[in-house]
């Protein structure tokens, strides 16, 4: 005999139940499940960049490239599901990856995985060869692990 | 009579009149996100630009899905631009692959461009509850 746990929405009589949607929880799936979740700022030493374009002034200004890479690391050993935001300002955020690019610039901020690591990945140009421009990200690690 | 069956998270007092979603392992009135499919692809070579990759599907309607790839350099990517490679010394600005899933009543769709050399990848799909 197969035993299962099932629990439907308060207004749903659970023999009456059609879709897996009329079910708050069900045995026969499986779900994603928290393991970790944060905030990461990645700091990008501009003095540090690594390459450099003279433009055309005055249409189109110098560029200097900066690629910083942060991490974190999971510790599960294998890769997990996880998802990864890029905050453009102080109240908006959007999925990574996130890729502009206007007139020379671009800005370029992802998350990527491996069992052991998230890495946080910024890449722009800026007009500046000092100072530090602080990229902020959003994770979330899932105990799921992905099968890769 | 009105039942209910909340589990909250080990130290967490389940009469606490104060909690949130997140300090709940099991909340009824809350639904679960329940997984209906994981599949897992291999070694899946991108020789066109771009190649898609399709894998067909019975829900009858486009599902919630998500989408992972492994690239060549081993880090696994979410969807969307510029998925490869994450490491700045080859990559060549704007014209790196992109990993786009996509998804309609019958199938789900893989596309990778291809840039440069052929490239193997590997994929990993969740399928989630409710039409998208």
């Amino acid at each position: 005999m197969t035993f299962i746990i099932a629990l439907t929405k308060p207004t749903i009589d659970i023999f009456d139940a059609e879709s897996v949607d009329d079910f708050d929880f069900h045995s026969a799936y499986d779900t994603l499940k928290y393991e970790a979740q944060g905030l990461k700022t990645v700091v990008t030493d501009q003095a540090d960049y690594y390459d450099y374009d003279p433009g055309y002034p005055p249409i189109i200004p110098p560029r200097y490239y900066h690629y910083t890479v942060d991490t974190i690391e999971h510790g599960l050993e294998y890769i997990p599901y996880f998802a990864g935001y890029f905050h453009l300002s102080g109240t908006i955020a959007c999925q990574c990856p996130w890729a502009f690019g206007d007139a020379g610039f671009f800005g370029y901020q992802s998350v990527f995985a491996d069992d052991i690591y998230l890495y946080f990945v910024t890449h722009f140009t800026s007009t500046s060869n000092s100072g530090n421009v602080e990229s902020d990200f959003s994770y979330r690690i899932f105990k799921n692990d992905i099968g890769l | 009579m009105t039942f209910t069956l909340d589990l909250t998270k080990k130290g967490v007092d389940v009469f606490d009149g104060g909690l949130t979603p997140n300090d709940y392992l099991l909340k009824l009135n809350l639904n679960t996100f329940k997984i209906l499919a994981k599949l897992n692809y291999f070694d899946l070579t991108v020789s066109g630009n771009p190649t898609t990759f399709t894998q067909s599907h019975s829900f009858g309607y486009a599902p919630n899905f998500y989408a992972f790839c492994r690239f060549p350099d081993g880090k696994v990517a979410m969807a969307g631009p510029l998925s490869f490679p994450y490491d700045r010394d080859t990559r060549v600005l704007f014209t790196g692959p992109s990993f786009t899933p996509e998804v309609d009543s019958s199938n789900f769709y893989f596309i990778l461009d291809k840039p440069g050399a052929n490239y193997n990848v590997d994929i990993a799909l969740y399928v989630f509850e409710v039409e998208l």
